[in-house]
């Protein structure tokens, strides 16, 4: 089955890009299989063009891209709910 | 800070006229005294179907086409593909602006799905990006955001979306553009906006309202707030046009600055112009009140030949009959209606007064004489136009078309019916009885079981005219003011006139 492809928007270097990659892909350990997910970071300040092309309003949201159809989650999560928001963007996948 | 504060104040009015932008909205400079402030936000609040979304679209159009000021439109909630077919009919071509780089779309329509949650706090900066980075592309100096309302839906949580507009619409505000924002309201009357926050992040707030009135719709506009500003108070009534969209009919900014003329012209009956010592005031307006039958429609024919026969231009403007029977009144009465069209002297429009509202009854009059631009102009019958409007409407209605018919200098005739057959008046007269410059009233009186037709001049501004009552008749060649002058009679003008023998009098 193809990998689950996760982005995460933020704005900007005060967007804690890293951090987040760091809270969601610990998120993902715990209910998804490893290497079945990659997480993209995309700093929308930078480029622009795919925040209109996703159609994004607010920093931070996750969102599921592939497979489809779109699913996401905005907001600043902790860790228990970035576990929730993992489970929420991916209940309709067979996993 | 000080310095602003001190500027700002009531004694030196020039200070308080912020940098306006022209909207190119026919009517909006006159009612906001300039335009719209740049570098400031105004909201639209309007019920749905109030023409917020036409007014945008027409701000960012008519600022491409008459100002050469590119926009970006942003949109919460219809496709782009829809904002674009719903207002092709207006002849603004969206695609060629966007070819044109003019105009850009940022699309923020969200759906309504159960596919996004929002779990914790969060900004804007990815909306705001996409909008700055369209304005760079454009160059836009106008932009617009419609609507505001399904943020709310969307995010729920009023509070920080307030907070995050209020950033979005500082960045914007920094950048001296002219920023509109749009938001739905539920009632006509009542609270501004809908989420009751939308009107604390802008400067100014327009209301549009589509109002049921007398079973008739009246679009009005009000300037609700204009921060630091003047403007005009209360409602405006305004149109939108199927082909020019908006346009707004500034009735309380009519000024009486008109200059009246000396110049005298024929009323087109030699008697009546004794009358009124010399005819019509070349720019005047007159009204002509009479029952039923008494002959004010032939004393329109007959102002219309006058216009004729002094090599005038005349629109006539029919609310109560058909071209065919103005034209055979007028050949019964000897005048040749179809002769002077093919001159192009003469155009006559007939017109249900029902097919459309006051102001479109208005723009389409206004229209003509801009077109065709005749010296004379009249209407039969106020009567019949009146019929279904509010008084007040009404009246605002006279006010702006005898305002207009001055500035353009037209000579213009009004007919109105009063209810009664013998004597009174109608309603229609006491309300435009102050508007008109003169008064020509036609009664029937009965006198010894006879009904005779008598005419006075009731009022003749800046001029000297006849007081009495005189009798005339109709026949084919027209209306026949005879001499007879009712010198020996009372309570003519009520219709049962008396005979009061003044020699009895003078001598006691």
């Amino acid at each position: 089955m193809n990998i689950i492809i996760f982005h995460v928007y933020v704005a900007g270097a005060s967007g804690n890009g890293k951090q987040l990659l760091k809270l969601y892909d610990e998120a993902c350990k715990v209910c998804l299989k490893e290497g079945g997910y990659r997480i993209e970071i995309i700093d929308i300040l930078k480029k622009p063009q795919l925040a209109e092309k996703h159609k994004v309003l607010a920093t931070p949201t996750i969102s599921r891209t592939d497979p489809g159809p779109e699913k996401r989650i905005i907001g600043k999560l902790n860790n228990e709910q970035a576990v929730t928001a993992i489970k929420f963007l991916t209940e309709d996948l067979l996993i | 800070m000080a310095k602003t504060k001190a500027l700002l104040t009531l004694d030196n009015p020039t200070s308080l006229m912020i940098p306006k932008v022209k909207t190119g909205i026919k009517g909006f400079e006159e009612i906001s005294y300039g335009g719209l402030p740049r570098g400031r936000t105004t909201l639209i609040s309007g019920s749905s179907g109030s023409g917020k979304t036409i007014f945008s679209c027409q701000f960012l159009a008519a600022g491409i086409l008459q100002f050469d000021e590119p926009g970006v439109f942003i949109t919460f909630e219809e496709s782009v593909e829809d904002l674009k077919n719903n207002v092709k009919s207006f002849g603004w071509d969206i695609d060629k602006f966007e070819k044109n780089n003019k105009w850009l779309f940022v699309d923020a329509s969200v759906s309504f799905n159960n596919e996004t949650k929002v779990m914790g706090d969060y900004d804007l900066k990815a909306l705001l990006i996409r909008i700055e980075s369209a304005i760079s592309k454009v160059k836009a100096k106008r932009v617009v955001l419609d609507s505001i309302g399904s943020l709310f839906h969307y995010f729920q949580d009023p509070s920080i979306i307030r907070r995050e507009l209020f950033k979005v619409l500082s960045t914007l505000k920094r950048k001296k553009l002219v920023i509109l924002i749009t938001s739905e309201r539920l009632e006509e009357y009542g609270v501004v906006s809908r989420f009751g926050v939308e009107e604390y992040i802008a400067d100014n707030v327009l209301i549009l309202r589509n109002v049921l009135e007398n079973e008739k719709r009246r679009r009005t506009i009000e300037i609700l707030k204009y921060r630091g500003s003047l403007h005009s108070m209360g409602e405006q009534s305004f149109v939108i046009d199927p082909q020019k969209g908006i346009e707004i009919i500034p009735l309380t900014r009519l000024q009486l600055t008109q200059n009246s003329s000396e110049k005298r012209v024929s009323s087109g009956n030699p008697p009546l112009d004794k009358m009124c010592g010399g005819g019509f005031f070349k720019d005047s307006i007159i009204l002509v009140s009479g029952a039923t039958g008494t002959g004010k429609t032939l004393m329109v024919t007959e102002f219309i030949k006058g216009g004729f026969e002094n090599g005038e231009k005349v629109l006539f403007v029919a609310y109560e009959e058909s071209r065919e029977q103005l034209i055979r009144n007028a050949k019964g009465w000897g005048v040749d209606f179809p002769k002077m069209e093919k001159a192009g002297k003469l155009l006559i429009k007939a017109v249900y007064p029902e097919s459309a509202s006051l102001e479109e009854h208005l723009l389409r009059i206004q229209l003509m004489v801009e077109e065709w631009k005749p010296t004379r102009f009249a209407l039969d019958s106020l009567t019949a136009i009146e019929r279904g409007s509010s008084k007040k409407n009404f009246r605002e209605f006279l006010i702006a078309l005898t305002s207009f018919l001055k500035k353009k200098e037209v000579l213009a005739i009004f007919t109105s019916t009063s209810s009664n057959i013998v004597g009174g008046t109608s309603v229609t007269d006491s309300h435009i009885s102050t508007i008109t410059d003169s008064i020509i009233l036609l009664r029937y009186a009965e006198l010894y079981g006879n009904i005779h037709r008598v005419i006075t001049v009731l009022k003749m501004r800046g001029s000297l005219h006849t007081k009495n009552i005189f009798e005339f008749d109709i026949d084919a060649n027209g209306m026949h003011i005879g001499h007879k002058q009712f010198d020996r009679m009372s309570g003519i003008l009520g219709g049962l006139p008396f005979v009061s023998d003044r020699n009895e009098e003078e001598k006691e």
